[in-house]
C-alpha cells in the first residue's frame, strides 16, 4: 500500500493518518497538538496543513486524514504555507513577550516553531507608537483572562496562561491514566484547558501532563531556588540521594544521548555546589528489593503451611501506584506493602543510622533526593526524613544556570556506607526490573542455592500488562516445585486489567509490581523533555538500562557488599524488628 | 392556489391539544407509514428529493438509506432543533405552532431507520417550544403515538427532548451529539459521519426541525405531489424569516426556487416606506450578501447557485445602516459562540473582533488592514468546522462590494 507524498511513493500501514506517514520518513510538518503516544490526531491547532487528492484545492489537517492507496498528498504550497504562518502568529501573540521568564524557555515546541517560522513580532497586537497604551495593556489582559495558576501540591505546577489548548495532558490522563483530571473550560477565547471547577490538582501526580505539555502550563514544581538556598546554609550537612533512572537520563538534558560517563560525574557536580555526602539511589531499591523478597517468601511458606499469606503482594515502589491505591482502590489497600519506597528508605538510614555512626544531631541534616519522578515530591510531602526532592528537570536548570559542563569534569564516586549497588538495584528504573530483582533474591533464598543464569528477559519484555510465571524448582533446601507468579504493568490503564483479575481471583497472581508511567521511572514525570518528535530516547533509555545492569559484577540485591554490612552492623536479618521501624511504613 | 405544507394549518390549530391535530388529519402519515414497510418509507423519502433545510441542503432520503444500511441493529434518530442563527426563527416557529407535526415527523423517521430511541435537541432559549413539545410528547404517548408497540404494529419509540444551553456550534450535528453524551459540545472529527457513527457510536441520523416537519405530508400525499411543488433540482417548500427594513417582517412559506426579490416584494410586502434599499444578507449571520443585481437569483439548493440559501433567513439592510457597526455584531456573535477548539477559529476571531472595534472606532491602520485579510483567509480555509467559514462570508463579501473603503484588498 503506497500514497504519493510531494510526487514520491511511500508505504503505509492500514490505519495510519498522513501525518504518521511524514514522520516516519522524516518529511518536515509542523504540528502542535499531535503526538505520537496520543493518537488519533485531534486537528485543534491547525498546523500540520496539507492539501490531497480527495481535498482538492481545500487544505486539510495531515493529523486526520487517513492515508489510503494511491492519495497524492502536497505537504507544502503557498495556501498551506499561508495558513500555518497565521495560525502560528496567531498562537504567538497569546504568548509574546513571555519567554525570557519562562521554565522552558529553549525547550519549548511552540517557540522552537516560532524560530522556525522566523516569527518575531506580535503581530496582532497593535504597537505601542500606533495606539493609546490602555488598548494595548486591554488586549494583553483580554489573553490572560481566567488565568489560573495552581500551586496547590508539591509535585505539579499549572499555569495556563501557557497552554495552548492542544488536548494533550486531557489525552494522556484520560486515555492512559483514566484518571481525567482535565478537561476544557469556559467557551470561544476564554477556553482554557484546566481541572473541574479549577479546583487544586488532586491525582497521582505521575506529571505525564507535564511531559507531554509542548509549553510551560505545566511543569514540575521548580524547586532550584530551594536548592540554591540549601547549598548555600553552611550549618547544615548536606546529604544526597540520586535514583539510577537519574544517571540514565542526566546526559539527555545537556545534549549527551549515549554518553555513559556522565552517571560518574554526579557526585563531582554535586560536590562542586556543596554537597557532604551523595549517596546511591540503586543501594536503596537493593534493600528494598532484599525487603519485599524476603516478606514474598515468608507469605508463599505460610501458604505452603495452609496458613493465609494475605496474597496478593502490590508493590508499594512507585508512589503514584500508590497514591493511586489509596484514592480509587481503597478495597486494595490492604495489599499493598508496608515497605517504604526507596526514597524514604534514604530518608530513614541517612536520618536514624548514618547520622549515629557520623555522631550528628540528625537535626543539622538535611537530605535531598534527585530523581526522575515528579510523584516522589508528593511522598516526601509527609515523610519528615526527607528535606528535598528534585527532578532531572530541576537538577540539569540548576547545573546549566552554573554553566557545568558536564563532559569536563572529574569523575567521582558515591560515598559509603551506601555507595554499591548490584545489577538489580539498578533494574526498578523500568517496568518489570523490580519484578525480576525480586524474582533473583527470591530463588536464592527459598532454594539456598546459586542461581545460574540471573536474566530473565520475559520480565522485561512488557508492552503495557504481562504475567510471568517464575519456577522455583525441586532444588536445595526447597522440596517441591514452586510456581510464582508475577504480574508487571506500567501506565494505570493497564494496571486496571491486573486488578480486575486479582478481584475474581486472589491467587491469580503473587507479586504485582505497577508503575504508573508508560516503561517504567525511565520516563517518568521529571524526566528530561524531548521536544524533537521524531527521536526514541525511549528505546535508548531502556537500552542503557538493560546494559548497565549486564556490565555491573554483581547482579543480586542481596550481594550487594553496603547492604550485607549494613544488615549485620544495623538491621539484622531482613524482615526483623529493626526493619519493621526502620523500613516500613505503620499502617 | 397558494402551496404551503408547514404551515397550511397554523391557523386553526391548537398548539397545545392533539385532538385538533387529530381532526386536521394528524396521526394519519404515521398510520400509513406503519402499514408500509420501513424500507418503503426511506424509498418514498428518498423518492421525494427532500432536501436537508438546516442549510447543507443534503438528500433526506439518501442519509436516511445510508443510516439504515449499517449493519449495528441499534441507530438513533434526533431532531435538531438548535436553531441559533441570528434572524432565523422558523424552527422555533413549528415547535410553538405546530408540534405535533414534529413528533409525527420524528416517528415516521425513527420507523423508516428502526430506530428505538429519538431525541429532540432544543435550543435552551426556547422555554415555550419546550412546554409545547414536552407536552405533545406526553400526548401522544398517551394515544399511543408513541411508546410500546405503537398503534398495535411492532414498532416502539421513545421520545426525549433534550434541552441544551443555547449554544450555537451545538447546532453543529457532531457537537449536537456530544452535547447530548454528556460531553463538552465541540464538534468531532468526520468521518466517521454521524450515519455511521453518531450518537453512543451507533448510526444515527439527525434531521433539522423543519425538514421533520416535511415528512408526514409527503407521507400522505406521496412523493409525486411533493416533486410538482419548487423547482426540479428543489422541490417543496421553504420557510422564510424575513426581517429588517421591509414592511411587514415575518415568517412565510414559499416554493424554492422563488427569486429573492419576488420573495421580498411579494411576501413581505417590499421595503419599508422611506427606506433606501442596500443589500439582503441571505441565511443568518453566516450568510452571503446580495444586492441590487442579485435579487433576480433563485433561492433553492442548486449548488451552482451564486447565493446559497442557508438556513432561509432574509435579512433587509437599508442605506442607513452603518456597516462597520453590522460588522461588529456579526463578529461579536462568531466570536462568542467559537468553541474555542481549534486555534483559527478560537483566536482569529477575537483578534478579528478587536481589530473591527479598531475600525468602528477610528483607530485602524494599515497593519490592522493586512490583518484583517489574513484573519479572514485563516477562518476560510483553515478552521475544524465550518464555523470559522461562516465568520468570513459575510465579512469577505463586505469587501468584495467595497462596502467599507478602508478595507480595500
Amino acid at each position: 500500500m503506497q500514497i504519493k507524498i510531494d510526487g514520491k511513493l511511500y508505504d503505509f500501514r492500514k490505519g495510519e493518518s498522513v501525518l504518521e506517514v511524514c514522520r516516519r520518513n522524516k518529511i518536515k510538518i509542523p504540528t502542535l497538538c499531535y503526538h505520537q503516544d496520543l493518537l488519533p490526531g485531534e486537528g485543534v491547532c491547525r498546523l500540520c496543513l496539507v492539501k490531497t487528492s480527495d481535498s482538492g484545492d481545500r487544505i486539510v489537517t495531515s493529523c486526520q486524514t487517513e492515508a489510503k492507496e494511491g492519495l497524492e498528498v502536497i505537504t507544502n504550497d503557498g495556501d498551506i504555507e499561508k495558513g500555518r504562518r497565521i495560525n502560528l502568529e496567531l498562537l504567538w501573540a497569546d504568548h509574546f513577550g513571555k519567554c525570557a521568564k519562562c521554565k522552558k524557555n529553549g525547550n519549548c515546541e511552540l517557540q522552537n516553531l516560532a524560530r522556525d517560522f522566523k516569527i518575531d513580532v506580535d503581530d496582532f497586537i497593535p504597537t505601542l507608537d500606533a495606539f493609546e497604551k490602555e488598548e494595548q495593556l486591554r488586549l494583553l489582559k483580554e489573553s490572560l483572562k481566567n488565568r489560573v495558576v495552581d500551586d496547590g501540591n508539591p509535585s505539579i505546577h499549572r499555569d495556563n496562561q501557557y497552554c495552548v489548548e492542544c488536548k494533550r495532558c486531557i489525552k494522556v490522563c484520560k486515555n492512559i491514566q483514566t484518571i481525567e483530571t482535565y478537561s476544557m473550560n469556559h467557551r470561544s477565547i476564554e477556553t482554557k484547558v484546566g481541572t473541574a471547577r479549577e479546583d487544586p490538582m488532586d491525582c497521582i501526580f505521575c506529571g505525564q501532563c507535564a511531559n507531554y505539555c509542548p509549553t510551560a502550563a505545566i511543569t514540575e514544581k521548580d524547586e532550584v531556588e530551594k536548592l540554591e538556598k540549601i547549598l548555600q546554609d553552611n550549618g547544615k550537612m548536606k546529604i544526597f540521594q540520586v535514583d539510577p533512572e537519574v544517571l540514565i537520563t542526566l546526559g539527555e538534558g545537556f545534549g549527551l544521548f549515549k554518553d555513559d560517563s556522565v552517571e560518574n560525574k554526579i557526585p563531582t557536580a554535586l560536590k562542586k555546589f556543596g554537597a557532604d555526602f551523595v549517596f546511591n539511589g540503586a543501594f536503596f531499591n537493593d534493600i528494598m528489593i532484599i525487603e519485599e523478597a524476603n516478606n514474598l517468601v515468608e507469605k508463599i511458606i505460610k501458604i505452603q503451611k495452609g496458613e493465609t499469606g494475605n496474597l496478593p503482594i502490590f508493590s508499594s515502589y512507585c508512589s503514584s501506584w500508590r497514591l493511586y491505591v489509596e484514592k480509587y482502590q481503597p478495597k486494595l489497600e490492604s495489599y499493598l506493602s508496608n515497605i517504604k519506597s526507596p526514597q524514604q528508605i534514604f530518608g530513614a538510614l541517612t536520618k536514624d543510622y548514618f547520622s549515629r555512626i557520623k555522631k550528628i544531631n540528625k537535626k543539622r541534616i538535611t537530605t535531598i533526593s534527585i530523581t526522575g519522578c515528579s510523584s516522589r515530591k508528593k511522598e516526601a510531602e509527609k515523610d519528615l526524613n526527607v528535606d528535598l526532592v528534585v527532578t532531572v528537570r530541576e537538577l540539569v536548570r540548576f547545573l546549566k544556570k552554573r554553566r557545568v559542563k558536564l563532559e569536563n569534569l572529574e569523575d567521582g564516586k558515591f560515598d559509603h556506607p551506601f555507595a554499591e549497588h548490584s545489577g538489580s538495584g539498578i533494574l526498578p528504573s523500568l517496568s518489570g526490573g523490580l519484578a525480576e530483582g525480586v524474582a533473583r533474591t527470591v530463588y536464592e533464598q527459598m532454594t539456598g542455592e546459586e542461581l545460574s543464569s540471573v536474566e530473565f528477559s520475559d520480565f522485561r519484555k512488557v508492552d503495557g500488562f504481562k504475567e510471568v510465571d517464575f519456577v522455583i524448582p525441586k532444588k536445595g533446601k526447597n522440596k517441591k516445585e514452586i510456581k510464582i507468579r508475577f504480574g508487571i504493568a506500567s501506565e494505570i490503564r493497564n494496571a486496571k486489567r491486573i486488578i480486575e483479575k486479582v478481584k475474581d481471583d486472589k491467587e491469580a497472581c503473587h507479586f504485582i509490581e505497577i508503575m504508573a508511567c508508560s516503561g517504567g521511572c525511565i520516563n517518568g514525570g521529571g524526566q528530561p523533555i524531548n521536544v524533537d518528535l521524531e527521536s526514541d530516547e525511549k528505546k535508548k533509555r531502556k537500552e542503557s538500562v538493560c546494559e548497565r545492569d549486564q556490565k555491573s559484577t554483581n547482579k543480586k540485591s542481596h550481594e550487594n557488599e553496603d547492604a550485607k554490612k549494613l544488615y549485620e552492623e544495623f538491621l539484622g536479618k531482613p524482615g526483623s524488628r529493626k526493619t519493621e521501624k526502620v523500613l516500613q511504613n505503620k499502617n | 392556489m397558494e402551496t404551503k405544507i408547514i404551515t397550511k394549518n397554523w391557523d386553526r390549530i391548537d398548539p397545545g391539544s392533539i385532538e385538533s391535530y387529530q381532526k386536521d388529519g394528524g396521526y394519519q402519515a404515521l398510520e400509513k407509514a406503519l402499514l408500509i414497510s420501513p424500507k418503503k418509507v426511506i424509498k418514498e423519502i428518498k423518492k421525494s428529493r427532500l432536501q436537508g433545510r438546516g442549510g447543507a441542503g443534503f438528500s433526506t432520503g439518501q442519509k436516511w438509506e445510508i443510516t439504515d444500511n449499517q449493519k449495528s441493529k441499534k441507530r438513533y434518530f434526533i431532531c435538531n432543533l438548535d436553531e441559533s442563527e441570528p434572524g432565523t426563527f422558523k424552527d422555533k416557529a413549528i415547535a410553538e405552532n405546530n408540534p405535533h407535526n414534529l413528533i409525527e415527523g420524528v416517528a415516521v423517521g425513527a420507523y423508516a431507520i428502526q430506530a428505538q430511541k429519538a431525541f429532540i435537541y432544543l435550543n435552551g432559549n426556547f422555554s415555550m417550544a419546550e412546554h409545547f413539545l414536552q407536552e405533545a410528547i406526553r400526548q401522544a404517548k398517551e394515544k399511543n403515538f408513541l411508546g410500546k408497540d405503537i398503534l398495535g404494529s411492532k414498532f416502539s419509540l421513545e421520545i426525549k427532548l433534550i434541552v441544551g444551553a443555547g449554544a450555537y456550534i451545538c447546532g453543529e450535528e457532531t457537537a449536537l451529539i456530544n452535547s447530548i453524551e454528556g460531553n463538552r459540545g465541540e464538534p468531532k472529527r468526520k468521518p466517521p459521519y454521524t450515519c455511521e457513527k453518531g450518537l453512543f457510536c451507533k448510526p444515527t441520523v439527525v434531521n433539522n426541525a423543519e425538514t421533520i416537519a416535511n415528512i408526514p405530508w409527503i407521507i400522505e400525499n406521496g412523493a409525486e405531489e411533493f416533486l410538482r411543488i419548487g423547482t426540479k433540482d428543489s422541490p417543496g417548500t421553504k420557510l422564510f424569516c424575513i426581517d429588517g427594513a421591509v414592511k411587514n417582517p415575518g415568517l412565510y412559506e414559499a416554493p424554492l426556487g422563488i427569486g429573492i426579490g419576488d420573495l421580498i416584494i411579494e411576501k413581505a410586502g417590499g421595503i419599508a416606506d422611506g427606506k433606501d434599499f442596500w443589500f439582503a444578507q441571505i441565511g443568518g449571520s453566516s450568510g452571503r450578501l446580495a444586492i441590487e443585481k442579485d435579487m433576480t437569483e433563485k433561492l433553492s439548493y442548486n449548488r451552482e447557485n451564486k447565493i446559497p440559501l442557508g438556513s432561509g433567513s432574509i435579512l433587509v439592510i437599508d442605506s442607513m445602516q452603518d456597516i462597520k457597526k453590522l460588522m461588529l455584531s456579526w463578529m461579536r456573535f462568531f466570536e462568542r459562540e467559537s468553541c474555542g477548539q481549534c486555534v483559527p477559529c478560537r483566536e482569529g476571531t477575537f483578534r478579528l473582533l478587536s481589530i473591527l472595534e479598531r475600525l468602528d472606532n477610528g483607530n485602524f491602520n494599515d497593519n490592522d488592514r493586512e490583518d484583517f485579510h489574513k484573519l479572514v483567509w485563516t477562518l476560510d480555509n483553515t478552521t475544524f468546522c465550518a464555523l470559522g467559514k461562516f465568520a468570513a462570508t459575510a465579512l469577505k463579501d463586505v469587501v468584495k462590494h467595497k462596502f467599507v473603503p478602508e478595507l480595500k484588498d
